[in-house]
């Protein structure tokens, strides 16, 4: 029972992490329908930033909240002046896309080994969030039950602006329907743009929160953006609320077959999102129109 | 007009060159080593460290054996086997070694061991600690100068069980030297009285998070763990083994893999109190050591560690058996690792020889904990010393 409850919070910790990078995976799809794959590389690049940062002012806070800045404006160049242009001049396929940004992964993975080597890193965890809570008499990290607040948080927040804002609903209309939002007057590409860039904020902010449990080094991106891919698709494509849902799916089959059928953990997930195709294609969420 | 002045200049000078050493050539040209180790990715740190001891032993014999210069050739195997057997193509037909070294994974030493009895080269391993390649895979053509995996853990398994521990959760990554290694222990724990409760297997390289593991582990009522892990992931169990706060309730006791110095820097005080199992005390005084120690303190102003030692342990080897046989390679391969298990000398981590396979003998295994130095920083102290176990049987060649 003890162990039961433990290896649910493990699940619980691991599915936020994901969802934070699912989330921005996702509205980038539903809204530009680019299947980013580069989404992996604004995770590293967050973590590495974030590392810095914290070396540079000791504050993991300082580095919380400073390092996805560095993603964001990334996010917003690389869409603005690589990915519209490529519209524009017709080649927008999600082949195309997968393509260029499936390079754009390997490529980032391969310059951050040549300037900072392929040694580990780690955030000092701060000490606020150091020790153990006890949870029927066994220690739990404190910064583990941090990361699954978090993401909470985010992902009620998430749900806030896009529901409750002009934002969202300019947000949701462009899903919807494109061309009737440009029809409207607002300017598609710098809302393109900018989601764009707060997906790879939100991506950059979770490698700075993975970093003090998992490290940072330079293929952290690679390896998880399958892992995130698995969530959109259990998910739905597009959709946010899937993709929460979808995190949670991922994360506890995890954990749960790390603890109870270790031979299996490497590929419990491949058969999740495999059966999930075969019987449900649109995924939780998704509308049955879309086709990815 | 110009360029073809300069290309008659420098043929000119090329000529020259040749004329003046045509006649000493034929006795003073190179003995070369390839020395095959991962240079890049995830045991680049290690290889950099069997590269720079190897190459203090070479140093030692001025690089020179019998008035031949010894010229080393790296090559990077990439830690895979497929890209190591194009490396030791690579060396033996196009660079022509003579021998070829080097091997720190044993999935690697594996592939080059096959391919070294194939093509009648010698090959001596520097790491490689999997047990078949001096026993089941045996070669007359390879030899081992580190020691065996059973060697090495059935010797602290056994050290634990004698004193006094009786309960114990082994954890290690799921590929060959786990294995090898965890096996071995627990063979040697068990026999001294102990007994695995329970074996925990994370998968090699994709592992990052350990809570699942670390989770089993203090429900399986056990004294302490006993881990094997290397490199990044090494710091990562400890220090998440300190973040579930198992310390002091379940502590995590390894060898020189999972506590190395190496990863010092990154655990900070996590390391003071680690205990831990090692082939090789930095701090020995033995002749032998100081040597050592101060010679690579002169050539890379860095202290050496179990690794550096491997690789001296390896190229001394090398220098020995070659110096032995006036510098030249004998007519028949097999011949020269004959001679290198004749072989008997003080070695800094204790005395060396190899066993009828081609392995290096293990004689001491120390008990080492780490602890805060007058200056605040770690430093290591000798709790105990105890003799290595003996290699896995399994060799049926005979030679």
């Amino acid at each position: 029972m003890q162990m039961l409850l433990l290896q649910l919070l493990n699940g619980l910790q691991l599915s936020m992490l994901i969802f934070l990078l699912a989330a921005g995976l996702t509205l980038i799809f539903g809204l530009m329908e680019i299947l980013n794959l580069a989404h992996g590389a604004f995770f590293t690049v967050g973590a590495y930033a974030g590392w810095l940062i914290a070396k540079a002012t000791g504050s993991f806070w300082i580095a919380l909240v400073a390092a996805p800045l560095i993603p964001f404006v990334a996010g917003v160049a690389l869409q603005a002046l690589v990915l519209q242009p490529l519209i524009r001049r017709g080649r927008s396929s999600h082949l195309d896309m997968a393509l260029l940004t499936f390079g754009l992964l390997f490529a980032t993975a391969g310059t951050v080994e040549y300037f900072f080597g392929s040694s580990f890193y780690s955030i000092v965890t701060p000490p606020v969030l150091s020790g153990q809570v006890a949870l029927l008499g066994v220690g739990y990290p404190v910064y583990r039950l941090f990361v699954i607040a978090v993401g909470l948080a985010v992902a009620l927040l998430l749900a806030v602006v896009i529901d409750r804002t002009l934002v969202g609903a300019t947000l949701r209309a462009g899903v919807a329907n494109r061309e009737m939002v440009t029809a409207l007057g607002i300017n598609v590409n710098v809302v393109f743009a900018l989601v764009f860039g707060a997906g790879a904020a939100l991506a950059g902010f979770a490698g700075v929160i993975a970093a003090p449990i998992m490290s940072v080094y330079s293929q952290m991106g690679i390896g998880i953006v399958v892992t995130t891919f698995v969530v959109v698709v259990v998910g739905g494509l597009g959709n946010l609320k899937g993709s929460f849902y979808g995190a949670l799916f991922v994360g506890m089959t995890d954990a749960l077959a790390q603890a109870y059928l270790p031979e299996a953990e490497l590929f419990a997930i491949y058969i999740l999102l495999v059966g999930m195709m075969t019987f449900r294609p649109q995924g939780l969420f998704g509308s049955t129109g879309r086709v990815a | 007009m110009f360029g073809a002045n300069c290309r008659v200049a420098a043929l000119s000078i090329l000529f020259a060159a040749t004329a003046v050493t045509a006649v000493p050539a034929q006795d003073a040209a190179p003995v070369k080593l390839g020395l095959v180790l991962p240079l890049k990715g995830i045991w680049a740190e290690p290889a950099a460290n069997i590269e720079r001891g190897f190459r203090v032993a070479v140093a030692e014999f001025s690089g020179k054996v019998a008035g031949r210069p010894v010229e080393i050739v790296m090559a990077d195997d990439e830690l895979t086997p497929n890209v190591a057997v194009q490396r030791f193509n690579k060396l033996v037909q196009l660079d022509k070694v003579d021998i070829v070294a080097g091997g720190v994974s044993s999935s690697v030493a594996i592939a080059l061991s096959e391919l070294a009895d194939r093509a009648k080269k010698p090959l001596v391993l520097t790491n490689s600690h999997a047990d078949e390649i001096t026993g089941k895979l045996c070669s007359p053509f390879v030899a081992r100068t580190s020691f065996s995996a059973n060697a090495f853990q059935y010797g602290a398994g056994n050290y634990w069980a004698k004193k006094g521990a009786r309960k114990v959760v082994t954890m290690g990554g799921d590929y060959s030297a786990g294995h090898a290694f965890l096996e071995a222990f627990k063979r040697g724990f068990e026999e001294g009285g102990g007994t695995v409760v329970l074996q925990i297997w994370t998968p090699f390289q994709t592992t990052r998070d350990w809570s699942a593991a670390l989770t089993q582990a203090s429900n399986a009522g056990a004294e302490f763990i006993y881990g094997y892990y290397a490199g990044n992931e090494a710091v990562q169990v400890v220090k998440q083994h300190a973040d579930f706060g198992l310390r002091e309730k379940l502590p995590l006791i390894g060898d020189q893999w999972l506590f190395g110095e190496a990863g010092w820097p990154a655990l900070g005080d996590l390391v003071i109190g680690a205990k831990y199992v090692a082939s090789y005390n930095p701090d020995a005084t033995s002749d032998a050591n100081r040597k050592f120690v101060m010679a690579y303190r002169d050539m890379f102003k860095l202290d050496p560690d179990v690794n550096a030692s491997l690789g001296y342990d390896s190229g001394k080897a090398i220098m020995l058996t070659l110096e032995k046989l006036g510098g030249k390679m004998p007519a028949d391969p097999a011949q020269f690792i004959a001679a290198m298990r004749e072989l008997n000398y003080e070695a800094p981590r204790g005395n060396l020889h190899f066993t009828a396979f081609n392995s290096a003998h293990l004689e001491k295994e120390y008990l080492i904990e780490v602890v805060k130095g007058p200056d605040g920083k770690p430093q290591r102290k000798v709790i105990d010393a105890f003799p290595g176990g003996d290699d896995l049987p399994g060799c049926t060649k005979s030679f």
